[in-house]
């Protein structure tokens, strides 16, 4: 282990390499960081790493000493002495041989810096209240940012499209079939809005819910008192009862006696079997 | 730098009385006149400056190689002294405290106002002057001496890399230039010299 070698004439680095390198200030970075490990594990030879420390500042007793000029001392005692006069009021104390004003004016210092201290805390500790407080105010706020924003969804979603609604109603030969609930649906209502020989039609429903994903609406025409169902189309109501879709047979728009809106299972064939929910007519 | 972390490490030690001035009140301790200094005594300047200033002033031209550059480094580190508080006696003695210092703003200024290739000259031209300067001083502290023999006791090459590193700050790199020795060499020879310093101080210390 090269850390436990104490020889200096070992030829492997050891920690005295280290603390000597250390000492120079000529570590590399990889030997600083070794160093640091070792003083970490070791922390008895950060007074071994004192001794080199030590003995490189012992370097300069070793020259031939030179005496200032003599006019340096005297320039030294002038230069503190303006120093002195132009720090106020520290100089004013200062020169003053009394201790115990000296040591009064460090005592105010301190209970002044002590005051300073314990107002910063205060504020310290009122900004980071005032910090959570905020952050609790934002975090209500998202939330209800979102709240509203998802209200805003839904009801956008939930309105009906009243300008496609008008639209058909502006026509002259608008075509409008109320609905109502039969047995099973009785609380059900509704109009179904088309224009002859025009392939789309409109449903604006109240009380027809959603179905399942298994299930469907579909809509049947009759077009006079004896005549069979014909299938025009299938659909699932929204949220909002409004819905729109688009007719498959040319039949449908032949201006039928009677609608009606059945419930099926999806794979059901498109043969009237389902219950009505809704009939309607003009 | 290593340097400006002894002034963090470095244990107290006492004053060097053979580098202080003959005229200094030596009977002072550095801790009386430090807390007279605080006090804003400025009388106590003066006297640490007689104790210290010597040393201070001779570091400083070592490394610099002016006297007017020693002379301004000298008045601001006892001007840093006497206006700043940074000093603490739990952290080391006062005079390496003021070496540390000295060394650290003589480097800098050193840095600060010549290139490279004109330190270069300078130091070739300082390489010249090796004879001994009359000295003002009568006598050398025994501490003086050790650290004399024990620099002695070096080889020249290893004195020689210490030396460029303390006085000039020089990287290891910038030493394996100045000598054309591989850098792997300046590494070795640098820690080896320090912990042969180190074990002959050992004693003294």
């Amino acid at each position: 282990m090269p850390f436990d070698s104490p020889s200096t004439s070992d030829p492997q680095p050891d920690w005295h390499d280290l603390l000597a390198g250390y000492a120079l200030g000529s570590l590399s970075p990889e030997e600083q960081t070794t160093l640091q490990t070792l003083l970490t594990e070791r922390p008895e030879l950060k007074a071994e790493l004192l001794t080199y420390q030590e003995a490189l500042a012992m370097v300069p007793y070793a020259l031939e000493p030179q005496s200032p000029p003599p006019g340096l001392e005297e320039a030294i005692v002038t230069a503190a002495n303006e120093q002195s006069q132009q720090i106020q009021p520290l100089s004013t104390q200062r020169r003053r041989p009394s201790k115990s004003i000296g040591q009064r004016w460090y005592g105010a210092a301190m209970a002044a810096a002590a005051v300073v201290l314990a107002m910063m805390g205060i504020d310290n500790y009122r900004l980071r209240q005032r910090q959570m407080t905020l952050q609790a105010e934002l975090n209500t706020r998202q939330t209800e940012i979102q709240t509203l924003k998802k209200n805003l969804l839904a009801e956008t979603a939930a309105k009906p499209d009243f300008e496609n609604v008008v639209e058909i109603l502006r026509q002259p030969n608008a075509l409008v079939y109320s609905l109502q609930g039969t047995d099973d649906a009785n609380t059900s209502s509704g109009s179904l809005l088309t224009l002859p020989n025009h392939s789309e039609v409109q449903l604006v429903s109240h009380n027809l819910p959603v179905l399942p994903d298994d299930k469907v609406y579909r809509l049947w025409s009759v077009a006079t008192e004896t005549s069979a169902p014909i299938f025009c189309g299938e659909f699932n109501n929204t949220e909002a009862g409004n819905v729109q879709w688009t007719v498959p047979d040319a039949l449908c728009n032949a201006t039928p006696v009677k609608v009606i809106i059945t419930v099926d299972a999806v794979i059901d064939p498109p043969v009237p079997k389902g219950p009505a929910v809704l009939e309607g007519s003009i | 730098m290593a340097i400006q972390a002894l002034e963090c490490l470095i244990k107290p030690m006492g004053p060097i009385e053979s580098w202080e001035d003959t005229a200094s009140e030596a009977m002072a301790s550095d801790a009386d006149l430090l807390a007279s200094l605080r006090a804003g005594q400025v009388e106590s300047l003066r006297t640490l400056y007689q104790r210290y200033g010597r040393l201070v002033y001779t570091l400083s031209r070592r490394i610099l190689h002016s006297d007017e550059e020693a002379e301004e480094i000298t008045q601001d580190v006892f001007l840093t002294l006497w206006k700043k508080d940074a000093y603490q006696a739990n952290r080391g003695s006062l005079s390496r405290y003021l070496v540390v210092l000295a060394r650290s703003r003589s480097i800098d200024k050193l840095r600060s106002q010549t290139s490279h290739r004109q330190r270069l000259n300078k130091w070739h031209l300082m390489m010249a002057d090796v004879s001994p300067t009359p000295l003002d001083m009568a006598t050398l502290t025994e501490r003086g001496e050790r650290t004399r023999q024990a620099l002695a006791s070096l080889s020249d090459k290893e004195r020689q890399v210490i030396e460029s590193a303390y006085y000039e700050g020089l990287s290891q790199s910038e030493i394996a230039q100045r000598f054309n020795i591989p850098l792997g060499t300046v590494k070795s020879r640098s820690r080896q010299a320090l912990r042969k310093l180190r074990q002959t101080l050992e004693t003294s210390l």
